[in-house]
């Protein structure tokens, strides 16, 4: 099985692997506790701490470390919720046509006319900043991009002759819809679920930057470039680890989604 | 005589067409057809293309494809008139009490899914046998069918069996449930003679073995010939001549059916050269991929 999969995938397969596992266990990896002053502003990087301290004392890698489980989970939660409504209303669309269509489509179409971040950042200064609002509003947001994805590939299994020949078996539309449908539709969809995620980091890691995602004392990604980027006036680089860490884990993500993508469907962008 | 499994009265069906530069308007497109199909026979349909043959066969399952519309007439399967009975009720016809076996096997079949899974679905969903029945039914019908391996080709996906296999396929697809009709739409039509001869004799042999009432739609006398009892012959949506396999045949009534029937016999005509030849290839070889060229 191993043998099978290309340098690439496994390389990506691996790194997202440990993201995912030090974010699981970030309480029994992590060196310090989350909120833990261990020492001074901005040490170096050192024995005791690995990646040096932050702006307040705090163990940069600790910090790294609990960040990592916030965003991820974050953006997986979001990911799952944006795939979930958007492919299920997308498809909905789809096998509906006529007017349910129109309706939905025109209200995606008005949701993605306003700059993503901006419609957050509205929604987010009027109710209070929760990780589940986060989750709620972020998922929604990007529900509308799989929406157009999975309605646009729909559409075209929805005139497909087996799914003609299952209404002549006598299926309903919701057996169109998951087993017929969705087996077909998988492929693309598992593409775009990786290069979704890492929008979804982006935009978490976005909102906190600007104060309204993760709140402190916890920590997230976005949250640490935020309180270390005073940092780098002096030459300190602890503003830089997280974006090294969203780099990794959106390159070694999207090595996963391409093998996927190549291993399963015909829209292969021209790679054979 | 007992009383017709299928009785279908008059028979009109319409549909929109959007004429370019002109307003969408509705045109009858088949034009009152009356039959009636006993439980054990088979009646062909056979017509030229746009006779209705299609539509006419979908709407003995109440079902029209998009923009064609049943307008009026009466379709009177096992006893209730299906033109008239609810949502829920054609849902259980379909598939289960008639099934349909489409000309393309290969488009019919869900890419995504197994061919054993796919076969026996229907029956299990409408109730008829369970999982472990439907699957050993399957497996006799392939056999039956004359498909290789029947025990394990059901784990193959559509891709992975031939045309003509997967016709047949298709036509366990449409027998496992137990169905009182199945509605062969064109199924040899897309496979090559010899090919169409196999599962031909197949779909024969099956439709005797069940005792189903078929219906079979085709635009080739000789196969329509082969399998039905009755015939019945279509042009533009309105019946031309009506009756058994040896009168139309033997002592066609009708013009345009002496014009079908006589189409069988044409002598071919060899055809001489008009010209120089315009392509001569001689000792063609190929080597690994990299073609050598001699005197071409």
């Amino acid at each position: 099985m191993i043998k099978n999969i290309p340098l690439s995938a496994l390389i990506g397969l691996m790194i997202t692997g440990v993201y995912f596992f030090v974010a699981i266990f970030a309480g029994f990896v992590a060196p310090y506790g989350m909120a833990e002053i261990v020492g001074d502003v901005w040490e170096p990087a050192s024995a005791e701490h690995l990646l040096g301290t932050d702006n307040i004392g705090r163990d940069l890698l600790t910090r790294m470390i609990y960040g990592g489980q916030t965003t991820i989970f974050i953006a997986t939660a979001g990911t799952i919720l944006s795939f979930v409504t958007g492919s299920t209303l997308g498809f909905l669309a789809a096998v509906l046509g006529g007017w349910a269509d129109q309706l939905l489509s025109r209200l995606v179409d008005l949701l993605m006319a306003i700059p993503s971040l901006i419609l957050a950042l509205v929604i987010l200064a009027m109710v209070p900043v929760t990780v589940p609002v986060l989750i709620l509003v972020m998922g929604l947001l990007d529900a509308t991009r799989v929406f157009r994805l999975a309605r646009s590939v729909a559409v075209d299994i929805n005139v497909m002759e087996y799914v003609e020949a299952a209404s002549l078996r006598g299926e309903g539309r919701l057996w169109v819809i998951f087993r017929e449908i969705l087996p077909n539709a998988l492929s693309p969809l598992v593409a775009e679920l990786g290069l979704r995620f890492i929008f979804m980091v982006l935009f978490i890691s976005t909102l906190s930057f600007l104060g309204l995602g993760v709140q402190p004392p916890l920590a997230d990604w976005g949250g640490i470039v935020k309180e270390n980027k005073d940092g780098i006036i002096y030459g300190i680089g602890a503003a830089l680890y997280p974006a090294i860490a969203i780099a990794t884990l959106a390159i070694s993500v999207n090595l996963v989604a391409d093998w996927v993508l190549n291993r399963t469907t015909s829209l292969k962008g021209g790679r054979g | 005589m007992t009383e017709a499994f299928v009785k279908v009265r008059d028979l009109k069906i319409g549909a929109t067409v959007y004429p370019p530069g002109e307003k969408p308007h509705d045109i009858e497109i088949v034009h009152g057809v009356s039959f009636d199909l006993q439980k054990g026979k088979v009646l062909g349909l056979i017509g030229e293309s746009g006779a209705g043959k299609s539509t006419i066969g979908l709407a003995s399952m109440a079902y029209g494809r998009g923009g064609v519309e049943l307008t009026g007439g009466e379709v009177w399967v096992n006893g209730r008139d299906i033109l008239k009975t609810s949502k829920g009720d054609l849902r259980a016809l379909r598939g289960g009490e008639v099934t349909y076996v489409s000309q393309s096997a290969a488009a019919s079949f869900n890419p995504a899914k197994q061919i054993l899974e796919q076969v026996t679905e229907a029956a299990i969903r409408h109730g008829k046998f369970t999982k472990a029945e439907a699957e050993a039914r399957a497996i006799v019908l392939f056999e039956k069918l004359g498909l290789p391996e029947p025990e394990r080709i059901g784990r193959r996906y559509p891709h992975q069996v031939s045309g003509g296999q997967l016709q047949r396929c298709m036509t366990a697809l449409a027998l496992c449930p137990e169905p009182d009709l199945v509605v062969f739409d064109e199924p040899t039509t897309a496979l090559d003679v010899t090919t169409q001869i196999d599962v031909l004799m197949a779909i024969k042999e099956a439709i005797r073995d069940t005792g189903v009432a078929a219906l079979y739609i085709t635009h080739d006398l000789a196969v329509v010939a082969q399998v039905s009892d009755d015939i019945m012959v279509l042009k533009m949506g309105e019946m031309v001549e009506y009756g058994s396999v040896d009168q139309i045949i033997n002592a066609p009534q009708e013009e345009y059916t002496r014009a079908l029937v006589s189409v069988r016999s044409i002598d071919h005509e060899e055809k001489q050269p008009t010209s120089e030849p315009v392509l001569i290839c001689e000792n063609l070889r190929e080597h690994n991929g990299a073609l050598q060229r001699h005197e071409v």
